[in-house]
């Protein structure tokens, strides 16, 4: 599902956030990315989402390598992808439901059906009822949670999560991954960057470990 | 095709609730285009009817022969049977002073235009139709006629309606210089509205790139909007230049009249207001281009 090769990445006046990492994640796995911060865990999310491109090595997704996408493609590679973003990038001027529908919309489908999949989104990560309200007037673990519906709402095979539980008491953490849990177990690819290793041990899976852009077991 | 008219319906959504984010910004901007319009709208339909005028006077050519203001009868006849003589004649027509100050006095709509004077003014006068319309013709008969005795002064109308004709192409070339300067004005108000919002919603824009939009799917609502502008830029423009004629043709039919002119106006022609629609949303959709820059 995902594999970087040897990947270095040069930030532009800075020194390497990535060096010669290389890891391979399977269908179906759930897999965490942890590290210190500034270890390069968000360098890696964007990575897969080609916002940035590898300086050296090559990233694949889906099979298709990332760093070499044409800027044509990169739009439909992101449709197939469910993001989480370190910085929620809440659309303010509307609605939480408009928020949700937003990668529908993008991708041209029917506002029926598209409205119908928001709702489902929306109530699988427990925020029915609050459709209507600014993002704005919603909690912190409340924001997460819209995030997390927009990300799914494409029904992505690989949903990529970037702190998804940062700035959360351990009761909202344990809730939010614990729907990513839920996707997991429908076959969902899950790949979640966080620092919190409390939240590891309580719900286990396979890590991956960064120290200073160096893979680290 | 569903795909495609889905995304032109989506991106005429987003058009609308950008309007309503700033209807009055919106408006005004378009109300500003619209003036700037106004000005080559208002020199095509200048232009336009001298160009009417020009044709109307060209096409039934005249040459005014002034007699003497002491000429007698007998002078007069000889003046006649030289005009009748005269082959580059096709008719003519007497009008006596007498006449001429009773027509005069009608048109002007005042009796006491003798008050101050001793004697009648206007002088005899001969209009004359000639054979060949054309200006060499014309000017070979004038120039006869003006030796013959008594006679004072000759007028060639063809002298007015060519400098009639070549005012509308002055016009013409007016009116094409002030579409181009404020073409790129109108550029330049487009521009500048729409790189306001492209700047106010750039969280906006770059949020729709993270989720897969394409470059075209974020320009289609601003070159929309631009497009909107502009269209209603240019209907401004119609109905304020229609009603100005509405307003100015009756105040202008009296005037018109007196030189025996059609008291018609020419206005915009439906085809003309089509094009100006047409350009201006162009031109709109063209500074949103711009506007939208890498993005
Ligand atoms: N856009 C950028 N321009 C320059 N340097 C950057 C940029 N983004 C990240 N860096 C640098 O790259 C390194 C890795 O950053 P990254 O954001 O990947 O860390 P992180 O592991 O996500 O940290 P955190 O846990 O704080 O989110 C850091 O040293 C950071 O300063
Ligand atoms: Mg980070």
């Amino acid at each position: 599902m995902i594999e970087f090769t040897g990947v270095v990445k040069r930030y532009p006046g800075c020194r390497e956030a990535l060096k010669n990492v290389s890891f391979a994640v399977q269908p179906g796995e759930f897999v965490y990315l942890t590290g210190h911060s500034g270890a390069g865990k968000s360098t890696v999310m964007r990575l897969i989402a080609a916002i940035e491109k590898p300086t050296a090595g090559t990233v694949l997704v889906h099979h298709q390598n990332v760093g070499r996408l044409s800027a044509r493609s990169i739009p439909f590679l992101r449709r197939q992808l469910g993001m989480v973003l370190q910085d929620h990038r809440l659309l303010f001027d509307r609605s939480v439901f408009d928020n949700v529908m937003l990668p529908l919309q993008i991708a041209g489908m029917d506002r029926r059906e598209a409205g119908r999949r928001a709702r489902a989104a929306l109530d699988k990560v427990g925020l029915q009822g609050r459709e209507k309200s600014n993002p704005i007037t919603l909690s912190g673990g409340e924001q997460q949670r819209v995030c997390l519906a927009r990300a799914v709402v494409n029904r992505p095979a690989l949903l990529i999560a970037d702190e998804p539980t940062a700035s959360l008491d351990a009761g909202y953490a344990n809730d939010i991954l614990g729907i990513f849990r839920d996707f997991h177990r429908v076959g969902v690819t899950v790949l979640v960057a966080t620092h919190d290793e409390s939240l590891i041990a309580r719900f286990p899976g396979r890590m991956l470990r960064l120290d200073q852009g160096i893979l680290a077991g | 095709m569903r795909a495609w008219l889905h995304a032109h319906f989506d991106a005429i959504a987003q058009t609308r609730r950008q309007f309503w984010r700033r209807p009055v910004a919106a408006f005004l901007s378009a109300v500003v285009i619209g003036v700037g319009l106004l000005f080559p709208v208002g020199g095509y339909i200048v232009a336009a009817n001298l160009k009417v005028l020009a044709v109307g006077a060209g096409t039934d050519p005249q040459i005014s022969v002034f007699l003497a203001p002491d000429a007698s009868a007998a002078e007069r006849a000889e003046i006649e049977r030289r005009l009748r003589l005269e082959p580059g004649v096709r008719n003519f027509r007497f009008i006596g002073k007498d006449a001429a100050l009773k027509e005069l006095q009608t048109r002007t709509g005042s009796d006491d235009l003798m008050s101050g004077l001793a004697s009648n003014p206007l002088p005899d006068t001969y209009l004359i139709t000639p054979r060949e319309a054309s200006l060499v013709a014309q000017a070979r008969l004038a120039d006869s006629v003006r030796n013959w005795p008594r006679v004072v002064e000759v007028d060639v109308d063809a002298v007015w309606s060519d400098r009639l004709r070549m005012l509308a192409k002055t016009g013409d070339i007016v009116v094409l210089g002030l579409g181009v300067v404020l073409g790129l004005a109108m550029l330049a108000i487009s521009f500048n509205t729409i790189r306001l919002q492209v700047l106010t919603r750039t969280e906006e824009i770059a949020v729709l790139r993270l989720f897969g939009a394409t470059p075209s799917y974020v320009r289609r609502p601003f070159l929309y909007f631009g497009a909107l502008q502009g269209v209603a830029a240019a209907l401004f423009a119609w109905v304020v230049a229609g009603g100005s004629l509405w307003w100015i043709e009756p105040r202008l039919a009296a005037l018109l009249d007196a030189y025996g002119l059609s008291s018609r106006l020419a206005g915009l022609l439906p085809a003309d207001g089509l094009a100006l629609l047409g350009f201006s949303a162009l031109v709109g959709m063209l500074g949103a281009w711009l506007a939208l820059g890498e993005h």
